[in-house]
């Protein structure tokens, strides 16, 4: 007899064992289901045992190939042990669960500790797509679902869905749960650590439709009205990275990032001015409006009663600032002088700056928020994001392009989202407006901002025609190096519309 | 009523049953042949009817036993043997195990729980012991205790979770393991 023993080892045995659930629909309802994946480091064989569930083991395996797609050696060979909570369910709509927990298994378990819930039909290479009686699980997991509670599913679902369920993952947001829209596994990786990965995929985004833009004879883009009825959607990406403590180019004394929270403060508080057509009346819905910071974290960066809303209604935010502090500006005194006054300036959203520029989680985070908003608004003209940084990406290797990509190739029927980027500097030098080519540019980074940046719709680039910018027919929404002032004036325009 | 009689009761119930033409006709021998390998099993309705005949479960108990005689034979003629040579540590350690010993059949053990009690038993067959697969296999212990047993999938695996109080690397340590068609 051949006799072979353990290499003994006095460590508890690694492994890893996660969660992922996932909805069953049953009837006009559903049921909860769960998969376990046990990830073991110590054995490398690319193996996916399955014991008790024999009548899915196929596909799950297929499943666990599709989703380690583009994955390097070892981690792409670690065993894992699948269990389901209940085999009594069909299809391949589990695939986005088995998937995740798969990755978070092997690679570690970051973002949301608690419950997760993911539905998605996970493709040769990653792709997630739509699933069936996707109304049938929303209106189950609204019923079930808490806030902080992760719901993940494919962005295919709410595009070929009707109306109600659009507005119901919108009221599952409103109560905290946190949802996200995927169309790649890939674009989940800040749920595990990522930092382990040895390669992520090559594909991070299906869909690679070309951006809409006005075309001749095609129906007029960006002419809708922003009304009560059809209101529109403004949306600030804040860097909130170490470097935003820095003074802003030319400047000395208070930082990028308290610069930055007063101008954005200050024009939250001009949307709502805006957006007010009576004193007794108050503000009306035009707008809703979110503040997402990228730094230390990614999140809602909105204070107060608001903190960790994501897309607020312009009049709960004019009822909710943080605070209303007092403050001094100089004014003339008529006599040649210049004498102090106290003035009222409310505070939404507060200056922060730590940690890196996960620019790419953070523009992953507006997909998620705004897939649904424009699949609810198909009307209405189309959300504008503002993107304020001041260095460059540093995570998605370094290249947000795919994720910015991402959010440009939403739409609602008055054309695609617009993404607007500006640079903040923290040296003195001419800043670079509404370039229409990457020519002049000084670096990749810069380059790189420029093809993030969507087109001028008209408006706008008449509006800046009008404020004294020379500004081409194929001007994009990009400030490079800019100063307080052009901030100023870049979220001005950036913001114009047509109010009924 | 116990268990045994109740089986002796039933095994009368049947040998007394009539035949039913319909179940004949349904499951011929093709049909049998598939479900036994795995590859089609049978259906609800097709359990149903092979309760309802005798002759169709005396033609499935000869073609369960010719089946497995063709794939012994099959394994015999590929130098495929049954037993595996391993024996665990005296005071094994709860980790996964991987028993590769054999040229064609390796099963690997993969702890649930961090005290031992709960674990997954897998085996895989090597494409030479896969290919000629007529029926199911079985893993069983030289103490007469089954492991695993069912069809094999498309990749030659099967795996279940260990259902006995011994844990499995204690038997290890006792027993050799074998693998057969079933």
């Amino acid at each position: 007899m051949n006799c072979a023993s353990n290499p003994s080892k006095p460590a508890a045995p690694a492994r890893r064992d996660v969660i992922v659930e996932f909805p069953v629909a049953s009837g006009r309802g559903g049921r909860m289901n769960h998969v376990r994946v046990i990830a073991y480091f110590d054995s490398l064989g690319r193996v996916v045992s399955m014991p008790s569930s024999r009548n899915h083991a196929a596909r799950a395996k297929v499943i666990i190939d599709n989703a380690r797609y583009g994955e390097h050696k070892p981690m792409v060979d670690v065993d894992v042990v699948v269990h389901f909570a209940n085999n009594d369910f069909d299809g391949d709509s589990f695939g986005l669960a088995l998937a995740l927990a798969d990755k978070r298994a092997r690679y570690g378990v970051v973002g949301p500790t608690g419950r997760v819930m993911a539905t998605g039909v996970v493709g040769p290479q990653g792709e997630v797509t739509a699933v069936g009686a996707f109304p049938a699980k929303v209106t189950y997991l609204e019923q079930v679902l808490k806030s902080g509670d992760l719901f993940v599913y494919p962005t295919g679902n709410p595009a070929t869905t009707e109306m109600t369920v659009c507005e119901a993952l919108q009221r599952m947001q409103n109560k905290g749960i946190v949802l996200r829209a995927v169309e790649h596994i890939a674009q989940l990786s800040d749920l595990w650590n990522i930092g382990v990965a040895l390669s992520s995929p090559e594909r991070v985004t299906a869909s690679q439709a070309p951006e809409m833009t006005q075309t001749q004879g095609g129906p007029a883009m960006y002419t809708a009205e922003i009304s009560r009825v059809n209101p529109s959607c403004l949306l600030f990406l804040i860097d909130q990275s170490g470097s935003m403590s820095d003074p802003v180019g030319g400047e000395s004394g208070r930082s990028k990032a308290d610069r930055l929270a007063d101008a954005i403060n200050r024009l939250l508080y001009e949307l709502i001015i805006r957006c007010t057509k009576s004193q007794s009346e108050g503000p009306r819905h035009y707008y809703d409006v979110g503040v997402i910071g990228y730094g230390s974290r990614v999140g809602s960066a909105l204070g107060g009663r608001l903190a960790g809303r994501d897309l607020v209604p312009i009049p709960e935010v004019a009822d909710n600032p943080a605070r209303v502090e007092d403050r001094q500006r100089k004014v003339e005194d008529g006599v040649g002088g210049l004498i102090e006054e106290n003035v009222k300036f409310a505070v939404w959203f507060d200056a922060v700056a730590n940690g890196g520029t996960p620019m790419g989680q953070a523009l992953r985070q507006v997909r998620t928020l705004l897939a649904p908003w424009v699949q609810s608004h198909t009307s209405s003209f189309p959300p504008i994001v503002i993107n304020i940084t001041d260095g460059e990406a540093t995570d998605d290797n370094r290249d947000p392009r795919p994720a910015a990509e991402a959010v440009r190739t939403l739409s609602t029927m008055d054309g695609n989202v617009l993404l607007f980027n500006l640079h903040l500097s923290s040296h003195s030098g001419a800043p670079m407006l509404y370039p229409e080519s990457e020519a002049g540019l000084p670096d990749e980074f810069a380059r790189q901002l420029f093809q993030m940046s969507s087109l001028l719709p008209p408006h706008i680039r008449e509006a800046a025609h009008s404020a004294g910018y020379a500004v081409g027919p194929q001007a994009r929404g990009f400030v490079f190096n800019a100063d307080i002032v052009e901030v100023i004036k870049f979220l001005d325009l950036g913001t114009r519309a047509e109010l009924r | 009523m116990n268990r045994e009689a109740m089986q002796r009761l039933m095994a009368a119930i049947l040998t007394e049953q009539p035949e039913s033409a319909d179940a004949r006709m349904a499951l011929d021998e093709a049909r049998l042949r598939r479900a036994l390998s795995g590859e089609e099993p049978l259906s609800k309705a097709e359990q149903r009817l092979l309760w309802t005949s005798p002759a169709a479960r005396r033609h499935l108990s000869m073609l369960w036993d010719s089946q497995r005689a063709a794939q012994y034979l099959a394994w015999q003629r590929a130098g495929i043997t049954p037993q595996i040579a391993y024996m665990a540590a005296a005071d094994p350690v709860v980790q996964p195990v991987t028993i590769d010993t054999h040229p064609h059949f390796t099963i690997k053990l993969y702890p649930l729980d961090t005290d031992g009690k709960h674990w997954t038993i897998f085996l895989k067959l090597s494409d030479t012991a896969h290919q000629p697969l007529l029926t199911g296999v079985r893993l069983v212990d030289t103490g007469g205790l089954q492991w695993l047993a069912g069809p094999v999938d498309g990749d030659g695996e099967l795996s279940a979770d260990w259902t006995h109080r011994e844990p499995p690397l204690q038997r290890l340590h006792r027993y050799e393991l074998r693998v057969e068609p079933l």
